[in-house]
């Protein structure tokens, strides 16, 4: 029993170990809005980026031409069918694909999350390859949703089950205005009260509270390394073709 | 007698209430901090409820408003002609400058409401005004427009469609 006990330990460390060796390229981090009341009531909003403030990820393949690296970009996104190559805006210089998957479960992370990625990928003469999935959108239901996509990204949900876009940012505490209780109507009139509530409690998925701060490091780690996958599959594809 | 009496029942007053003061903090934490408690966890569990269905409101109104397009979308990769024995005869249909046709369907609505009161001025033998009222106008009117295009490959499988609207409110 206690060797059970051992070996379950030892596969959890290398569980871990195996997700944290993957390549990171993504990060996701809150930012102040330059229209600090705007509608939304955010102040903060959080987006996906390269790592170190850099416009791009990027991938290194010496001595391969453009030309090269993108037709491996081409056959490595023959070999994944679930990818969905956009010819509209596909061309020698930029390539971008899509893919439509699960990110966690509620168990996992609070709410269903699932990915609408687009992946911007551009290949240079220098053997580089840059990658980009800023323009991405994750949706997130409480509610056990089954999305679903057509062949122009439109996403809907079966029996039109709650769903919405994944917010980053848990939304700021908003008034709301009431009737008030018939003993308040009696003392001080048919006066609409206003009254601030807190949503934030609503939305456990969040990953920052509303000034920023992290509150849900898992789903970080989640969302990002969800990301960082992609950009590690193609490279390790591209390594193993120009090794 | 009746003296002792009074002075007992005096001093056992004075006991009950000294008694009283000690134990009274007592029972007050005692009794009042779970109640307390009770009350604050049902103010949270309210707040989290309000919470929730606002959530629950703004997401379902999301899922609901996707649906229109989503709908749209699924016809991507089908036959042109079926989307027409569904939808009904298209506004217009035009080339797409290539091999290609589009089936334009345009769906136009106007709106309007409010009422004009004239206003008057009422003057006496001296032409002093003794009464005026100005006009009222409330008036107002609007239009809504809808576009989609879809467009169709020469071998009549929809490829692409294209939706746009429009709506202006005009007030006097």
């Amino acid at each position: 029993m206690r060797k059970q006990e051992y070996i379950a330990i030892l596969i959890f460390f290398l569980s871990i170990t195996a997700t944290y060796s993957q390549g990171k390229y993504f990060e996701i981090v809150a930012e102040k809005n330059t229209h600090p009341y705007d509608d939304r009531g955010y102040i903060y909003y959080g987006r996906i980026k390269p790592l170190d403030d850099q416009p791009y990820a990027t991938l290194h393949f010496k001595d391969i031409s453009k030309g090269t690296l993108h037709k491996a970009i081409m056959d490595y996104l023959k070999k994944r069918p679930t990818l969905i190559l956009k010819p509209k805006f596909t061309n020698e210089h930029l390539i971008i694909y899509r893919d439509f998957a699960t990110i966690g479960n509620k168990e996992q992370c609070f709410a269903g999350l699932t990915g609408l990625v687009y992946m911007y990928i551009i290949p240079e003469e220098d053997g580089t390859v840059k990658l980009d999935v800023s323009t991405s959108e994750i949706f997130a239901s409480l509610n056990d949703a089954v999305l679903r996509i057509t062949m122009d990204d439109n996403v809907a949900s079966d029996s039109d089950a709650p769903f919405n876009k994944y917010k980053y940012v848990q939304p700021a505490d908003k008034i709301y205005l009431s009737s008030g209780s018939t003993a308040s109507k009696i003392f001080l009139g048919s006066r609409a009260k206003r009254k601030k509530h807190s949503l934030k409690q609503a939305y456990p998925d969040s990953i920052f509270d509303p000034e920023g701060n992290v509150v849900n490091p898992v789903n970080k780690a989640l969302i990002e390394d969800f990301f960082n996958k992609y950009a590690e599959d193609l490279n390790t594809y591209l390594s193993h073709r120009f090794k | 007698m009746t003296v002792k009496f009074n002075f007992l029942e005096m001093t056992n007053i004075h006991t009950v209430h000294k008694r009283f003061k000690f134990f009274f903090p007592i029972f007050f934490f005692a009794f009042g901090m779970p109640v307390f408690a009770q009350v604050k966890k049902k103010a949270a569990a309210k707040e989290l409820r309000f919470a929730l269905e606002e959530r629950y409101k703004s997401d379902k109104a999301y899922a609901e408003s996707r649906r229109a397009a989503f709908n749209r979308g699924t016809w991507i990769g089908l036959e042109l002609s079926d989307l027409i024995a569904t939808w009904g005869p298209p506004s217009r249909m035009v080339s797409d400058g290539a091999d290609g046709k589009i089936a334009v369907y345009e769906k136009a609505s106007f709106n309007s409401g409010g009422t004009y009161t004239p206003g008057y001025v009422i003057t006496n033998g001296f032409g002093n005004v003794v009464e005026e009222k100005k006009s009222e106008d409330t008036r107002w009117s609007s239009s809504y427009f809808e576009t989609i295009g879809v467009y169709a490959d020469n071998s009549g499988i929809i490829r692409e469609i294209k939706y746009d609207n429009s709506y202006t409110e005009n007030k006097r």
